[in-house]
């Protein structure tokens, strides 16, 4: 065969194998992984919301640029006392050290600015307000029992878990403790949150009220003792705010709250 | 709901776009300026000072950031851009020293600006979201969370921990660009990289192809202008071959290190055979050596295992008519510069210690002794050797047999894992975990690599072929020193690693055929 006809029948072959290739390809790729195509330029893609994933990309693109007000100021380690730290078991933690400070450290982080407002639910109080031992799957709204407890309940939507999120906030934490070592974080979320008793069976979930999210400059965040987290914007948080009251001839002074409406 | 979150998502990221693409612009005329000022006017090197412009600028935005980080310098938008100018003006200042002119001609000029114009547009296409990408939990804590942490921090601290010491930190600095400089993610980065060197590669297979025929046909250097048609054909079909491959498109839209860590390292090898095909001339790389340097840097830090794959790289070059100086200084000094540095940063200054890791002091130390040795081995040693004529003639199948031997020492140390490694790299190519069907090509470059060998009286090998054997028996070996077990499945760290070799697999092929088209 002379070198012509040669380079003429291998240049067939090749781009046969060439374009059959691209058909085979383009046509079972996605069998095996989804593939996204975005029509926002953020890295979290609507399509997330079916399955509860990355709540934290969501969260990240909306809170660049807002101001975000938080319930109360990042605690340190050493004013958290030794009880509940396992060290036999790898603890070295009182679980309350995690659960009030990394939503914190992550919106100093994350947000263009924070300020606190201590009048807002502390978490014991977020956790009544907001609990539902019915609460559906990540992906529904939050179950209308809640109506009359608090209004704004009915209009969060879940985006999530909020696993990893926190897991990955472990670099925020600048204390010489074993936080900043991932893998003991890995350990509280992945174990002994698990065998914890009165923790519910998911994990935290990250909750957002919609509407006039992207348009807000301000947000609030709350969040409850399993840390479900609870974001809003500042016009819509009211009803999260509550009222001191010092009853005159008393001492220490006693403080008693009551939910504004 | 998601219709809702969309329009969040939207309102929040609008002139994220633009800014992306700006910054994609900024970068390629980064590094066009660099390859204009030092680039030889050797034959098409237009082509290659146009296709090198993003990646060598993307490049020196990762290892300059890199640098500024180890040394503790503010890393912020701000440093950044201005250690990216200083650097194009400090490579304008040297050339003119060494007597060049900086003024383009007017045919290089309106290149130049067609090309920045395309690059523009490009870029728009590639951030527009027309192309789809594919995302994991790496994908978005290694490379998208740490990154932005580290652009908040502006500086390195020990509590990045197992960030530090599991993610290739090029791309992790490279992965900093959307929070420097006001967006959210790096597809359209990605994707204007991937298209870059679907060209490069296209450009590439063209040119060396040309200059066999041009061989075969005169006898002579091949200096005409213009590519033969049947090289240009050779260029088309190899980069179709290429780019329709399954795992190539795979890799390629997965926003992780992989798609990075595979395009730097063929380009690296791409270019030096370009470099070699007009001939290298007492080791002199045609003033391509500043953009080796940089390239080889950004390839080393670019995963955990980039500095091994590099050492072997830097190997397989001294196979070539590449003087010691150079391996020396191009090569092996941004690598040995970039870890050293790190390691010391890591161990000595911050004392980090995860508690599980990738890299842990044992292997950084075993990695600084074989930079060492490599560096002895290049500068003392290899000029020696190469004068006796058994050695000589059998250079390349005898670093074959020396990588051979240290996968042999693995599978001693340790046989269950490292069979079961070996096991499930096959498995996963044979079951076509993100592979398709193109195992059958890897078996068909062996076998041509095999009788290739074994037709020349097992002597001598092709510099691609031996390339390719050499970063697949290095990858095997590198994921047993990772430590723990590969998995089955497409997103097991080992496999995608092997993908890696896909561009290879495909110029080992091209070059079969084409050698089977031209012969006498």
């Amino acid at each position: 065969m002379d070198k012509r006809r040669r380079a003429v029948l291998a240049g067939i072959v090749l781009a046969a194998v060439a374009i059959f290739n691209l058909i085979y390809s383009l046509g079972h790729i996605s069998d095996e992984q989804s593939f996204y195509h975005y029509s926002s330029q953020a890295m979290y893609h609507e399509s997330f919301y079916e399955g509860g994933r990355y709540p934290d990309l969501f969260l990240r693109a909306l809170v660049r640029d807002k101001k975000v007000i938080l319930p109360r100021e990042l605690k340190t380690y050493d004013m958290y006392s030794t009880y509940g730290r396992d060290e036999e078991h790898g603890n070295p933690f009182d679980k309350n050290y995690l659960i009030e400070n990394d939503y914190i450290r992550y919106f100093k982080a994350y947000a263009s600015e924070t300020e606190t407002d201590t009048s807002l639910l502390q978490m014991d109080e977020v956790g009544e307000a907001f609990s539902d031992k019915e609460r559906g799957s990540s992906s529904e709204a939050v179950d209308q029992t809640l109506q009359g407890k608090l209004p704004l309940i009915e209009e969060f939507t879940s985006l999530g878990i909020a696993n990893d999120l926190l897991r990955y906030s472990f670099p925020l934490n600048h204390e010489e403790v074993q936080q900043a070592r991932g893998f003991w974080y890995y350990w509280y979320y992945h174990h002994f949150a698990d065998k914890e008793p009165d923790r519910p069976e998911s994990y935290p979930e990250v909750f957002v009220l919609t509407e006039g999210l992207s348009e807000a400059d301000t947000l609030v965040a709350v969040w409850d003792e399993n840390e479900n987290l609870y974001l809003m914007p500042s016009e819509r948080s009211s009803s999260l705010r509550v009222e001191s009251q010092i009853l005159p001839g008393t001492r220490p002074p006693l403080i008693r709250k009551r939910y504004l409406r | 709901m998601t219709e809702i979150l969309l329009e969040c998502m939207k309102n929040v990221t609008g002139g994220y776009l633009l800014r992306q693409a700006a910054v994609i612009v900024v970068l390629a005329a980064a590094g066009l300026v660099c390859n204009h000022c030092l680039f030889h006017r050797f034959r098409h090197s237009l082509a290659f000072r146009l296709l090198l412009a993003f990646p060598l600028g993307l490049a020196l935005y990762s290892v300059e950031g890199f640098a500024l980080l180890l040394l503790g310098i503010p890393f912020n938008a701000f440093s950044m851009a201005a250690a990216l100018l200083l650097t194009v003006v400090a490579v304008a200042v040297c050339a003119l020293r060494k007597g060049g002119r900086l003024a383009p001609g007017r045919q290089e000029a309106a290149a130049y600006v067609i090309f920045l114009l395309a690059a523009a547009a490009t870029a728009v296409f590639c951030c527009s979201g027309l192309l789809s990408v594919t995302i994991d939990n790496d994908s978005v804590y290694y490379y998208s969370t740490y990154p932005e942490i580290m652009a908040k921090t502006g500086s390195y601290l020990k509590y990045f921990d197992t960030f530090m010491t599991d993610v290739g930190q090029t791309s992790a600095v490279l992965n900093t660009l959307p929070f420097l400089y006001g967006f959210d993610n790096t597809f359209g980065i990605q994707h204007f990289m991937n298209l870059d060197f679907i060209l490069f590669f296209a450009v590439v297979t063209a040119e060396l192809a040309d200059r066999c025929l041009a061989k075969r046909a005169a006898g002579g250097s091949g200096d005409m202008d213009r590519l033969r048609p049947g090289a240009l054909a050779a260029g088309v079909l190899a980069a179709l071959f290429m780019t329709g491959s399954y795992p190539f498109i795979f890799i390629s839209k997965w926003v992780m290190s992989n798609v990075y860590f595979m395009e730097y390292f063929c380009i690296i090898v791409a270019l030096v055979l370009v470099l070699e095909a007009g001939g290298l001339s007492a080791g002199e790389l045609r003033g391509c050596g500043f953009a080796l340097f940089v390239l080889t840097a950004m390839l080393s830090m670019l995963r955990v295992e980039g500095v091994v794959v590099c050492a072997v790289l830097i190997l397989c070059l001294s196979t070539l008519d590449i003087g010691k100086r150079t391996l020396a200084m191009v090569f092996i000094l941004p690598v040995f510069i970039l870890q050293g540095g790190f390691y010391a940063m890591l161990y000595l200054r911050m004392g980090v210690d995860p508690v599980y890791s990738f890299l842990d002091v044992k292997k950084a130390l075993a990695i600084t002794l074989g930079l060492i040795m490599l560096m002895v081995y290049i500068l003392f040693v290899r000029d020696r050797v190469l004068k006796i004529r058994f050695i000589r003639e059998r250079y390349r199948l005898l670093v074959i047999l020396v990588l051979v031997l240290g996968n042999a020492a693995f599978l001693v140390v340790n046989t269950e894992r490292y069979v079961s490694n070996l096991l499930t790299i096959y498995r996963n190519i044979r079951l076509g975990h993100g592979w398709g069907y193109f195992g059958i090509f890897m078996v068909l470059a062996a076998v041509l690599i095999a009788v290739d060998v074994v037709r020349g009286g097992v002597k001598d090998m092709a510099f691609v072929d031996f390339v390719w054997v050499c970063f697949i028996l290095t990858i095997i070996a590198a994921c047993w020193a990772r430590g723990g077990a590969l998995r089955m499945g497409v997103g097991d760290s080992g496999n995608r690693i092997m993908m890696e070799t896909v561009p290879l697999t495909v110029a080992v092929i091209m070059q079969k055929c084409y050698y089977y088209i031209v012969r006498r």
